[in-house]
C-alpha cells in the first residue's frame, strides 16, 4: 500500500530503470515516460544555431545524430567507465528523466533505481552518486527483482529481464535474492544488433547501413526462426531503393540469444533442490525490451525440452516493468527506512 | 491467510532491500535499523541531551570498523558459508596445507601496483596510487629485511610493468610469498575501505568482471595462458593464499582502526586475477585503502599514517609465517 504521506504531495516517489538502450521512469504522480539512453551535443555553431539547444537527449539526439556528438553513456546497464563526456552525458540523461516526472517545486524526491543483477559494487556506487544529485533519498534494487516485486511473483518464480546490455536472471524463493539467485549475461539486445549488422553488411555490401537503422529493424520485426511472416525493408543499394526480404538475417540474429538464455537458466536452476526447480520452471517470466522478440518464449521452451516442460510467459508492458517495479518498492518502503538511506 | 503471508513476505523483502542498500554504503545494518525504528525516541533523547548540555550534540567520534559478518543474521551467516563474504572468516587456527607439508618462508616478493605511464587511482589532490604503492613497498621492504627475510620488489622506481613481468620477477627470485599492494578508488567520496584478494579459478560473475578489468594488459599469449591454466589446480597455493589474505586483512584492519575508525572492512575475496594466478607461491592483492575519499587522501600524505599501513601489512605477513613456524616446531617435537 502506498505511503499515506504521498497524499500530502510533499513527496514524489520515482522508479527509474536506467537502461543501456532505453531508460524509463514511473512516478507516484502517475507519470510514465521513457527515453532512448542517448545524449548529444551540437557539433559546431551551425548545428547549435539550427537545433537551438545546447544538449539533446533521447529521441531528439538520435534524430539529429548527424548534427551532434552522440553519446550512449550506459554500457551493460551501468555507467560506462571512462571519460568526462560519459559522466556529463549520464548527468544530462538523469536530469532529463527527473524532469519528465514533473516534480512540483519544493517536493521531496524519493527515488528507487534498478541496476543489473550482478552490477559491481563500484558500479552501484557510481549510479548512487549520479542519481543522488537529483533525489533527496534513494535506493538501488536489482532490476529483475524489481520486476518480480511488481508482478507479485516473489516465490517460486524466475524473471529473465532481456535488456540491450545485459540479460538478468533472478530466481525468487520468498526472500530477497542473493548472488546465488542471480545471473547476468552480456549477450543481450546489443548482441543481436551486432549480428544483424554483420549479416546485412555481408549481403548488402553497398548499402549504407547504420547501427541505428539495424536496431530499428530489430525492434520492429525481431523474430525467432519459424515464427515470423516475411520481413521486407526498402533499402538503397548503390543509391537505388529496392524491397529486400531480410527474414533470414533477422531471425538468425535473434536466434543467437536462445542457447545462451537456455544454458544460463539450466545452470542457475540446477543449484536448487528438486522441488523448487520443479515449481520455478512453471513460473518463468520474460521481461525487458528483448522479451518482445516474436517466438522467443516458445523457442527457449523448445530448446529446454530435453529437461522437461517449462512454462515461459512474456510479461505485459515490458518497457515500463523495471521502472514500475522500482516505483512499487519506493511506494511500499516504510518512511523510516527512507530517512536512513 | 495467503494475503497475510504475502504481506509478511513483502515486508521482509522490503527490509532486505533496505539492509542491502545500507551494506552498499558500508553502514552497520543493525544500528541503522534500530535508528530507523526508534528514530522518534532517539530524536527525543537527543533533544533532551541538547537541552541539558546547552549545545548541539556532536556526532559520535567512534565509528568502529565493522566486518561484513556483523551485518548478517544467523540465517544469512549460514547462507554466506557458500559466498565470498564468508571467506573473511578464514580462521588462522585451521591446519593449513603448507603447515602440513612443512613449507617455510624465506623470500618475500612485494609488488607495488601500477607505475610508469599507469598512475592507477588518482586522488582529488593529485596523489597517485603508483606513488603510494611504491612508498609503502619500500617501507615494507625495510621492515621485513630487519626481520631477516630476503625481500624482492617488482619495481623500485616509477616504471611501467605488465602483470607478466611482475610474475617473472617473482619466479626468477624464487619468492615464497607474493604481496601485491594496491589502493582502491570508488565512485563515492565518503568511503574508504580495506579488502584483500586471493586467487581462485572461479569467482562470482561479479568478481570475475572486476578481475577482467584488473587483468587488462596482462602480457600473456594464449599458449602461455593455457599453460597457466594447467596450474590452477594447485590446491596448496590457493589454500595458503586464502590464509595469507586472511592474516593480512585482519592485521590491516586492526592496525588502521587505531588511527582511523571510519575505514570500512570489506573482507577477503577470491577471484581470477592474473597477477595472482600466475604466481606459483601464496599470493594476495591488498587494496589497503581508497584514494577516492579526500579525507583519506589527506591522511595518506602523512608518513605516520603510511607507516601504520606498513605495520598492518608486516603484522599480517608475520602472523601468517609465525603460524607456520609454530607448526614446524610442533612437527619437530
Amino acid at each position: 500500500m502506498p505511503n499515506s504521506s504521498d497524499a500530502s504531495n510533499d513527496i514524489l516517489r520515482i522508479g527509474i530503470d536506467l537502461g543501456t538502450s532505453r531508460s524509463a521512469i514511473a512516478s507516484s504522480n502517475g507519470k510514465r515516460r521513457w527515453v532512448h539512453s542517448y545524449v548529444g551535443w551540437p557539433r559546431d555553431f551551425v548545428a547549435r544555431r539550427m537545433l537551438k539547444q545546447d544538449v539533446l537527449v533521447g529521441h531528439d539526439a538520435i534524430e539529429h545524430r548527424n548534427s551532434v556528438n552522440l553519446v550512449r553513456p550506459l554500457e551493460y546497464g551501468v555507467i560506462r567507465d571512462g571519460t568526462a563526456t560519459d559522466e556529463k552525458a549520464v548527468q544530462e540523461l538523469i536530469s532529463h528523466l527527473f524532469k519528465l516526472a514533473e516534480p512540483k517545486e519544493g517536493q521531496k524526491i524519493y527515488a528507487a533505481v534498478g541496476v543489473p543483477a550482478e552490477a559491481l559494487r563500484v558500479n552501484k556506487l557510481a549510479i548512487r552518486n549520479a542519481v543522488g544529485k537529483w533525489a533527496d533519498t534513494l535506493m538501488l534494487v536489482s532490476e529483475p527483482f524489481a520486476v518480480a516485486y511488481r508482478l507479485g511473483a516473489l516465490n517460486n518464480t524466475c524473471i529473465i529481464d532481456i535488456g540491450a546490455g545485459t540479460i538478468d536472471f533472478c530466481v525468487m524463493h520468498g526472500t530477497m535474492p542473493s548472488e546465488e539467485d542471480q545471473r547476468s549475461l552480456r549477450t543481450a539486445g546489443d548482441h543481436i544488433d551486432e549480428q544483424l549488422f554483420n549479416l546485412m553488411s555481408e549481403r548488402f555490401v553497398n548499402a549504407p547501413l547504420s547501427e541505428t537503422f539495424v536496431r530499428e529493424i530489430k525492434e520492429k520485426y525481431g523474430s525467432i526462426s519459424g515464427a515470423s511472416n516475411p520481413i521486407t525493408v526498402n533499402l538503397p543499394i548503390a543509391g537505388k531503393f529496392q524491397l529486400h526480404d531480410i527474414t533470414e538475417e533477422v531471425c538468425r540474429a535473434c536466434d543467437s540469444l536462445v542457447p545462451a538464455i537456455a544454458e544460463t537458466l539450466i545452470d542457475l536452476l540446477s543449484g536448487y533442490e528438486p522441488m523448487l526447480q520443479e515449481r520455478v520452471r512453471h513460473n518463468i517470466y520474460l521481461a525487458g525490451g528483448g522479451s518482445q522478440i516474436h517466438g522467443l518464449a516458445r523457442a527457449i521452451g523448445s530448446t529446454l525440452e530435453e529437461y522437461g516442460h517449462f512454462s515461459i510467459t512474456p510479461i505485459e508492458d515490458p518497457l515500463f516493468s523495471g521502472a514500475e517495479g522500482a516505483l512499487s518498492l519506493a511506494e511500499d518502503m516504510p518512511e523510516e527506512y527512507w530517512e536512513s538511506m | 491467510m495467503t494475503s497475510e503471508k504475502s504481506k509478511r513476505r513483502r515486508k521482509a523483502v522490503l527490509q532486505d532491500v533496505f539492509e542491502e542498500n545500507q551494506r552498499l554504503l558500508g553502514r552497520d545494518v543493525s544500528d541503522t535499523e534500530k535508528t530507523a525504528k526508534h528514530s522518534g525516541m532517539i530524536l527525543l533523547m537527543a533533544l533532551t541531551i541538547g537541552f541539558f548540555l546547552g549545545g548541539p550534540e556532536e556526532k559520535s567520534a567512534s565509528n568502529p570498523v565493522r566486518s561484513i559478518e556483523e551485518f548478517l543474521s544467523p540465517e544469512e551467516q549460514v547462507r554466506a558459508s557458500i559466498t565470498e563474504i564468508s571467506e573473511q572468516k578464514a580462521t588462522p587456527n585451521e591446519p593449513g596445507l603448507s603447515r602440513i607439508y612443512g613449507l617455510s618462508v624465506r623470500t618475500i616478493v612485494i609488488d607495488p601496483g601500477h607505475g610508469g605511464h599507469d598512475p592507477g587511482a588518482v586522488g582529488q589532490a593529485g596523489l597517485t596510487e603508483k606513488t603510494l604503492t611504491l612508498d609503502l613497498a619500500l617501507r615494507l621492504e625495510q621492515r621485513l629485511k630487519s626481520q631477516g627475510f630476503y625481500v624482492i620488489l617488482t619495481r623500485r622506481k616509477d616504471v611501467s610493468l605488465n602483470l607478466r613481468q611482475r610474475n617473472k620477477i617473482s619466479h626468477q627470485n624464487q619468492g615464497d610469498l607474493f604481496v601485491s599492494i594496491h589502493v582502491n578508488s570508488v565512485p563515492v567520496d565518503t568511503l574508504a575501505m580495506i579488502e584483500t584478494y586471493y586467487f581462485s579459478p572461479r569467482g562470482s560473475v561479479r568478481i570475475e568482471a572486476l578481475a577482467a578489468r584488473e587483468n587488462v594488459n596482462a602480457g600473456y599469449s594464449l599458449g602461455q595462458w593455457q599453460s597457466s591454466l594447467e596450474t590452477i589446480g594447485q590446491t596448496v597455493r590457493i589454500e595458503e593464499s586464502r590464509r595469507l589474505a586472511s592474516h593480512i586483512q585482519t592485521a590491516l584492519v586492526s592496525k588502521m582502526r587505531e588511527l582511523n575508525p571510519t575505514l570500512v572492512d570489506w573482507g577477503i575475496r577470491s577471484g581470477p586475477f592474473v597477477v595472482l594466478m600466475n604466481s606459483n607461491v601464496p599470493a594476495i592483492l591488498a587494496e589497503v585503502t581508497a584514494l577516492s575519499m579526500p579525507e583519506e587522501e589527506q591522511h595518506l600524505m602523512d608518513p605516520a599514517y603510511r607507516n601504520q599501513l606498513v605495520l598492518g601489512l608486516e603484522s599480517g605477513i608475520l602472523s601468517y609465517i609465525s603460524e607456520q613456524e609454530i607448526s614446524l616446531t610442533q612437527k619437530i617435537d
